[in-house]
């Protein structure tokens, strides 16, 4: 027992008060002349006896309200655990199978010592096998059947996730609180130094758990690993392919390695490199044009070491054509083009081919082919290409339009249509950028807009849009409008360097080179990631319509009414993911265990003894003499105020009913 | 001051009760009912011989003159009896819960009964009384009286506590024939003691008549709240609830009540209880009644 906030019992003055009120009512009680008191007989005052009784239980409960409200404030708190010693307490087996327990013979052992452990208990007394990596899986329940645990424990394999004690710890921490007596945790893990929280309180655990270490670690094991790959996800045209990769040492040693790219199950190149103790080397490969379609491709390490495991590292990526997208601008307008098509091109994306022509000339019956469409300073357009820019949206498509001089002097522009609220006036200074959406695709990871210039802009009100980018004088100069499955962006200045000076800017070209990727549905999944990721499997555009996720190991993660519900999908084993998506079209991506498993040195044995128990933890050092749960009572106390203050009311208005009198 | 004593409704109602045929033989109107003691008289009773010691003024010497014999002629005389009222002053006659205490009233009713006494030319004193004797007004019938006796009541003031013995010593003594002696008390006694003290009045031929007068408080007190009584007399003090004033006190006092009637006419009194709250004239056409059945 013990109070977290003592200083609040000096509240139990406040009982002098009742008292002090009670004692005054006795006073007060009138005096009254009467003619003799010879009929009263002093034995029958025990009526009055009784009266100053009740009084005394009114005085009793209005001192109860009191005290329970002083108590509750002062925050008791009671060891429930130490006061059942002989409470029925749970065993938890918890089994680290994290992707660095494929070390070795490290999961044979944790499996061997738990089954060990489970063989030395009681029949009958109740256990729960855990797993855990970067989050713990029940594999059974609280049990008093020890065979079901046994086979839970018997097939338990390493997977290729990252281990984290913090979610460990967080786990037996709810099975404290959900369970009434003392939890004794087996827990059979590698003691992964880059598995311990920044903090050692995501450690800490109730008295009431009993933690016992099982190290499966066979001591200091130099290791090296493919720490990272750098590829794109797609390669378009032409082009080669640039991969880098970076090896790591977790040894003290100089070692030296090859580093050889495979694709498709095909030696490509190697390169040997000298690995630094404790240090890390980055090879870069261009490897020549790969073949159209979907490619494996994997870093390797030669020769490998005792931990093979992690001496590859995978990627995937796709070979595509680039595709055709559509600059329609007015004859006359030259500089427009120029500067646009020289930024896509810089850009590098490569993802896309432009096209020029201009309103008359646009083939309105082909625009579903265009990956994005630009309509730049259009003064006008043919009836036809109007109806079909509509559709072209409508079905997916994206446009970008820049309404210049040509709209303003129209006074509306072509398409979609909108009314010219004011031509801009012309302004020698110029108004700069003074917000920005950095939310948006377009304009994510940008530079500063600080020193662009705009010169004229069209004023067109943007109604339910969403405005991207506002100019000081809180004039909208780009913005999204909502357009069916499509995406639709207007710009209102232009691309000549007439009307602003953007294109002369370092972030014009990163600027076309999102706002292309963005309308033209490029897809921005990396071809790699790391075991646990989340990976998105349908877009917004196509959410309802299922896509068909493929594993490592060619199963189909999703059912059908997954896919159509699910959004995105957990990659919790290494290998390929497939996702087949509607429409044909295909994705893979590749799954690498957590580089910090590599990582095999075990924490600090303070550390570990810390969190063993051996020396006293933040949490047990409190003053709590002992085992057990700290269970806080103030909702107790608070609870018997309440009861106490109806009983109170109760018996006052009672004597009030009887006697009329104020209690 | 006079008048207040002789409210006109209480004289009228007492005026029309028909007390001659209903009263006793020394009742409160003289000359309407009959002496049982033989007096100076006009009306013949009878005859009787003369016996030595007789008084020789009574001897018809008529009768002698023809018989030679002494007869001595009787006469039923029409002869009054003295009322000697007993008033108790103690402290808790001045109790009251409403306008008149318990003085005021027993000064009504001792006032009322002395008017009575004087319309029927009774004789009729007084003796004030707490602890001790603090008034006496010899009974008489002498013009005036009534104006001694009302001004007697009017010094009347709350004493101390109650002694039935001194007064009823002090009566004694002074009790020279016989009469009718009515104590107006609230009798704060043991009935025992009561009646043991006041019975040799009676052993002297007196007629006694108690009227035991009470406040609606005292025979059914009402209190809201718990009080501290504190006694008129003694000064003791104590709290009481008011479920006992309710349930015991009042089956105590209706015991008190009911046992001093009994022993009173145990012992051959009269026992009135009087409620204050009552009219006065109501509770004197009680007791006129109550003595014309004994008739």
């Amino acid at each position: 027992m013990g109070l977290l906030a003592p200083w609040f019992l000096a509240g139990l003055v406040a009982l002098a008060l009742p008292v002090w009120l009670h004692l005054l009512r006795r006073r007060h009680a009138p005096p009254r002349r009467f003619p003799s008191l010879m009929l009263f007989e002093p034995h029958r005052e025990s009526s009055v006896r009784r009266r100053r009784l009740r009084y005394l239980l009114l005085l009793a409960l209005r001192c109860l309200v009191l005290a329970a409200l002083a108590l509750a404030f002062a925050r008791p708190w009671r060891n429930t655990a130490a006061a059942a010693p002989g409470a029925d307490r749970l065993v938890v087996f918890a089994l680290d199978d994290s992707f660095s327990m494929r070390h070795g013979n490290r999961m044979a052992r944790a499996r061997s010592a738990a089954l060990g452990e489970l063989g030395r208990l009681r029949v009958g007394e109740r256990v729960q096998v855990l797993a855990f990596s970067s989050s713990v899986r029940a594999l059974t329940q609280a049990s008093r059947e020890h065979e079901a645990a046994r086979a839970a424990i018997a097939s338990l394999e390493a997977g290729d996730g990252h281990n984290s004690y913090a979610e460990l710890a967080r786990a037996l921490r709810l099975i404290a609180e959900a369970e009434r007596g003392p939890v004794v945790a087996h827990v059979f893990t590698d003691l992964q130094r880059s598995a311990m929280p920044a903090s050692f309180r995501d450690l800490a655990l109730p008295a009431s758990v009993r933690l016992q270490l099982h190290g499966v670690a066979e001591g200091r094991i130099a290791n090296w690993a493919v720490e990272a790959v750098d590829v794109p996800s797609a390669v378009y045209g032409a082009r080669k392919l640039r991969v880098r990769a970076t090896a790591a040492s977790f040894s003290g040693e100089t070692a030296r390695k090859r580093v050889q790219i495979v694709l498709d199950g095909r030696p490509i190149e190697s390169r040997e490199v000298e690995l630094p103790g404790g240090g890390r080397t980055t090879v870069e490969f261009l490897l020549p044009e790969p073949s159209y379609g979907v490619h494996r491709g994997e870093v390797r390490l030669d020769p490998p070491d005792d931990f093979g495991a992690d001496d590859r590292r995978l990627f995937a990526f796709e070979r595509r054509d680039p595709k055709p997208a559509l600059f329609v601008h007015e004859a006359r307008d030259r500089r427009s083009w120029l500067y646009f098509s020289t930024a896509l091109e810089a850009s590098g994306l490569g993802a896309f081919r432009l096209e020029q022509s201009t309103p008359e000339q646009a083939p309105a019956e082909k625009l579903a082919q265009y990956a994005f469409i630009v309509l730049s300073d259009v003064a006008s357009l043919p009836q036809g290409l109007a109806r079909a820019l509509a559709d072209y949206v409508e079905s997916g498509g994206g446009v970008l339009v820049a309404l210049g001089a040509a709209t303003a002097a129209r006074g509306e522009a072509p398409w979609p249509a909108a009314t010219v609220v004011a031509n801009g006036e012309t302004h020698a200074a110029g108004f700069t950028v003074a917000e920005i959406d950095r939310a948006h695709p377009c304009l994510r990871e940008q530079g500063l807009w600080e020193g662009v210039r705009f010169y004229r802009v069209v004023k067109v009100e943007p109604g339910t849009s969403r405005v991207l980018v506002r100019l000081a004088d809180g004039v909208p100069l780009l913005w999204e409008r909502p357009a069916g499955a499509g995406r639709l962006l207007v710009f209102a200045s232009a691309f000549d360097n007439l009307t602003n000076d953007l294109p002369l800017h370092a972030v014009f070209v990163p600027f076309i080179e999102r706002t292309a990727a963005y309308l033209g549905g490029l897809d921005e999944t990396p071809g790699s990631l790391t075991v646990g990721a989340t990976l998105p499997v349908t877009s917004p555009a196509s959410r309802g319509i299922a896509a068909e996720v493929i594993g490592p190991d060619g199963e189909r993660l999703l059912s059908l009414d997954e896919a159509a519900a699910v959004g995105s999908v957990v990659l919790r084993r290494a290998g390929y993911y497939e996702i087949r998506r509607p429409a044909g079209r295909a994705l893979l991506v590749a799954a690498n265990p957590d580089p910090r498993e590599s990582d095999l040195r075990p924490a600090p044995d303070d550390l570990i003894a810390l969190w063993r128990g051996e020396t006293p933890m933040p949490e047990r050092g409190q003053g709590q003499g002992g085992e057990g749960t700290r269970r806080e009572l103030w909702r107790l106390f608070v609870a018997l105020a309440l009861a106490a203050a109806a009983a109170e009311s109760l018996l006052a208005g009672k004597y009030m009913t009887r006697s009329g009198e104020a209690a | 001051m006079l008048v207040r004593f002789l409210e006109p409704a209480i004289l009228a109602g007492l005026s029309g009760l028909d007390l001659v045929a209903k009263t006793v033989v020394e009742g409160f109107i003289a000359g309407l009912h009959r002496s049982p003691d033989f007096g100076f008289s006009q009306e013949f009773a009878e005859y009787r011989a003369y016996t030595p010691g007789d008084d020789l003024r009574y001897v018809d010497w008529n009768v002698f003159a023809r018989t030679e014999r002494c007869y001595l002629k009787r006469y039923r005389g029409e002869t009054n009896t003295a009322l000697t009222v007993l008033l108790d002053v103690s402290a808790s006659m001045g109790f009251g819960s409403h306008r008149v205490n318990k003085l005021e009233y027993a000064r009504f009713l001792a006032a009322s009964l002395f008017y009575l006494a004087n319309r029927q030319r009774d004789a009729a004193g007084l003796i004030v009384f707490d602890e001790e004797v603090r008034d006496v007004v010899a009974p008489s019938s002498r013009h005036g009286q009534l104006s001694r006796l009302l001004h007697a009541l009017e010094r009347a003031a709350v004493g101390r506590q109650t002694d039935y013995v001194r007064p009823f010593l002090h009566l004694m003594d002074h009790l020279r024939r016989r009469g009718i002696v009515v104590v107006i008390s609230d009798f704060y006694a043991s009935p025992a003691e009561i009646v043991r003290t006041m019975a040799p009045v009676r052993f002297r031929g007196s007629e006694l008549v108690l009227f035991h007068v009470l406040d609606p408080e005292e025979l059914r007190p009402a209190f809201d709240q718990p009080v501290l009584l504190i006694d008129a007399e003694t000064r003791r003090s104590m709290e009481v609830s008011p479920e006992y004033a309710r349930r015991e006190y009042r089956t105590r006092i209706q015991a008190h009540v009911a046992e001093l009637g009994e022993r009173a006419r145990q012992a051959g009194m009269d026992y009135f209880l009087i409620d204050t709250a009552r009219p006065l004239d109501a509770a004197l056409r009680e007791y006129l009644s109550v003595r014309e059945g004994r008739l």
